[in-house]
């Protein structure tokens, strides 16, 4: 307890010199530790330790929402610690426990723990149904375009191959657009750049009943910032996972 | 929690003794420009018992009203000259008005009977020393607000010849708790409430012409899916949750179909459905995007979006889906159609060579392009009001995303409201003056 009230002090302080920006990193490391924590089965042996992380990554998350970049990035930075403390009393807690690895969302049984270690989460997907994974990365787009660039092909053989390795995993593909332009026309884009990406998996071998989309539009920007930078990170599709 | 209409009553009686007499137009509100005339508006004359909250909500309404439909130009009262003057024609002198440049006068008094508010209004031309309106108006005190409207809605008929929107609702969609959910308002900005509470994404919703219906799509169940919200009873029904994209939809002018977009078979195209979201008829078949399907108001034809030439362009139809035609050609992204109430223009939002979106007008068979917003941020989601006199739209000129009012040459633009969460997606309904209570 001392360490993390120690921990949360000196957060802070670190926070008063700073400025505002989304700290978009720093919630999403939070997330990651979060989920880390919960595979290390933080909800049964450190389950305080936990909700208050939770509690913390959560309201990161909305303070994200209503633009309150400072109290955020508090939030977020509070949640990691918190979560990276209930990790290490779940961990030393369960370790003696025969066969225990907690609640995994370990890609592939398998691979039994070494699973979770590959599987590195780095956050939830937009509306937290599933699991983003590092191993399944984004592809990016051109403004009003849904056609696969070299390095957006390049990435989804990356993708297909971890897919044909986790037969298990069943995806589901997010379009998502920048906030230029009109709400619909996005919907649709939205959808066309899930479908384009659904449809070159299938190229290479992934069956499509493994893979659902859906369509964001333009109203789940991972970078609420409006310039030409943002526009291009959220032009994307993102690969999430739904079921094991 | 449900939603529900009440209508307000308010008894409308003309006094006795004064002739109601309008032959004359005062502000040509076809004109291209329209010069505001000057207008006096007096603190009511309050009786005994009055609330004078209610008196100031009532003056304050009315002369916010007068202004910001864009045909008066609402003197100052610390302008007023008037020491002591009737309320009749004869009982004061119309040169109190004249020399400070009022060419109308609006003269009330307020008092309060039973739970009632009672209002009469006289509205006078100055300048010709004519009597052009003489009204009582009564109404439970609670509703002061909706007394106003009326009486604006009146006043502006009767230099205009067309009823103001004084009490028109607009729904939109709010991220004032975070997620984006759909709110109403009235046109002031006031009589905020929340109509969807299922904490996902709701988009696009669109009045039914007799403004008891609300079309949204909504994620609620995780897809994109086409909803209905009856006012009248609070109730939301699931009018089409297939499979892929049901979005942006609206009502045909008789209410009886919508347009829809749907995606299930791969690629969305537009749809004609029943109001119980039975398929009538598929419009669009071209495998690339087709949104925004907008009526004309003959109910013969519609607009729409579709990127079958490369970019986002706006295509009318037949509603048969006959009859294909391309309607705008410069710039390489134009969406968001709307076909105005009179037919004769189509309002959408384009993106312009300086970079930023912009609203711009143009006549169905694609001539006569008006661009209406310049320098102003990026401008966006234009709808027509009711009357076809205004444009309302999403623009990022003063912040984040607001929304705005224009009268239809582009004159007259303003915020309606400032809040500090985005609004967007605003729909204007044509019904006027009833609450949406929450119960």
């Amino acid at each position: 307890m001392n360490k993390f009230l120690i921990g949360t002090v000196s957060v802070i302080m670190i926070m008063l010199m700073g400025c505002a920006k989304p700290p978009l990193k720093d919630i999403a490391d939070a997330k990651a530790a979060l989920e880390s924590a919960r595979i290390a089965g933080a909800k049964t042996y450190a389950p305080q330790e936990y909700s208050s992380a939770e509690g913390h990554v959560n309201k990161a998350q909305s303070d994200l929402g209503t633009r309150q970049y400072n109290d955020a990035k508090i939030e977020a930075l509070t949640g990691k610690q918190l979560a990276d403390i209930a990790r290490q009393i779940a961990l030393d807690k369960g370790k003696n426990v025969p066969g225990n690895a907690g609640e995994q969302i370990s890609p592939s049984s398998s691979t039994g723990t070494a699973g979770i270690e590959e599987s590195s989460i780095v956050g939830k997907g937009s509306l937290g149904e599933g699991v983003l994974i590092k191993q399944l990365k984004m592809i990016l787009f051109l403004f009003d375009d849904y056609s696969l660039s070299n390095d957006a092909q390049q990435i989804l053989i990356e993708n297909a191959q971890w897919l044909s390795s986790h037969p298990d995993i069943n995806i589901q593909i997010e379009g998502h657009c920048d906030e230029r332009g009109s709400e619909e026309y996005n919907l649709a884009l939205g959808e066309k750049r899930a479908i384009a990406a659904r449809d070159y998996l299938r190229q290479l071998g992934i069956k499509t009943d493994r893979m659902s989309v859906i369509s964001y539009g333009k109203e789940r920007p991972l970078n609420p910032e409006h310039n030409e930078k943002a526009w291009a990170e959220n032009r994307r599709d993102e690969f999430v996972i739904i079921t094991r | 929690m449900k939603k529900r209409i009440i209508a307000v009553a308010i008894m409308v009686m003309t006094l006795l003794g004064v002739h109601n007499a309008c032959a004359r137009m005062y502000i040509d509100i076809n004109a291209p420009t329209i010069t505001r005339l000057p207008i006096a508006v007096t603190t009511p004359a309050a009786g005994p018992g009055s609330n004078l909250n209610d008196v100031q909500l009532l003056y304050n309404t009315i002369s916010s009203a007068l202004d910001t439909s864009g045909y008066f130009a609402v003197l100052n009262p610390a302008m007023f000259i008037e020491k002591k003057g009737g309320l009749l024609l004869g009982q004061f002198n119309l040169s109190d008005w004249t020399d400070i440049g009022a060419e109308g006068l609006v003269k009330m008094t307020y008092d309060v009977k039973g739970g009632d508010a009672v209002v009469k209004v006289y509205l006078y031309d100055v300048i010709q020393g004519k009597s052009l309106l003489a009204k009582q108006y009564s109404g439970n005190v609670k509703d002061v607000r909706y007394i106003a409207n009326s009486i604006s809605n009146d006043i502006i008929n009767a230099f205009t010849g067309h009823p103001g929107l004084a009490g028109s609702k607009i729904a939109f969609v709010s991220k004032r708790t975070g997620t984006e959910e759909i709110d109403a308002m009235d046109i002031d900005g006031s009589n905020r409430v929340q109509l969807t509470y299922n904490k996902t994404i709701n988009l696009s919703p669109v009045w039914s012409p007799d403004g008891n219906k609300l079309l949204f799509t909504s994620y609620m169940h995780k897809n994109p899916d086409l909803y209905m919200l009856n006012l009248l009873n609070g109730n939301v029904t699931a009018i089409s949750n297939r499979h892929g994209l049901n979005i942006g939809p609206n009502f045909s002018p008789d209410g009886k179909e919508l347009a829809v977009s749907l995606s299930f078979k791969g690629s969305p195209e537009i749809y004609l459905l029943d109001l119980h979201g039975r398929i009538l008829k598929q419009l669009t078949n071209t495998s690339g995007i087709n949104v925004s399907p907008s009526f004309s108001p003959d109910g013969k034809q519609m607009a729409f979006v579709s990127n079958r030439a490369g970019g986002p362009q706006i295509y009318t139809m037949n509603t048969d889906g006959s009859n294909v035609q391309r309607v705008t050609f410069q710039g390489d992204y134009n969406a968001s159609c709307n076909w105005s109430p009179n037919g004769k223009r189509i309002v959408f939002s384009g993106l312009s060579k300086d970079g930023t979106f912009d609203i711009y007008t143009v006549a169905p068979d694609g001539s006569g392009l008006v661009r209406l917003t310049e320098n102003q941020g990026d401008n966006t989601s234009p709808k027509w009001s009711p009357d076809g006199y205004y444009i309302i739209f999403v623009s990022t000129r003063d912040a984040h995303q607001q929304l705005y009012v224009m009268n239809a040459n582009g004159s007259n633009q303003h915020r309606i409201v400032s809040t500090d969460y985005d609004m967007s997606a605003p729909c204007w309904s044509g019904r006027i003056n009833y609450k949406i209570t929450i119960k």
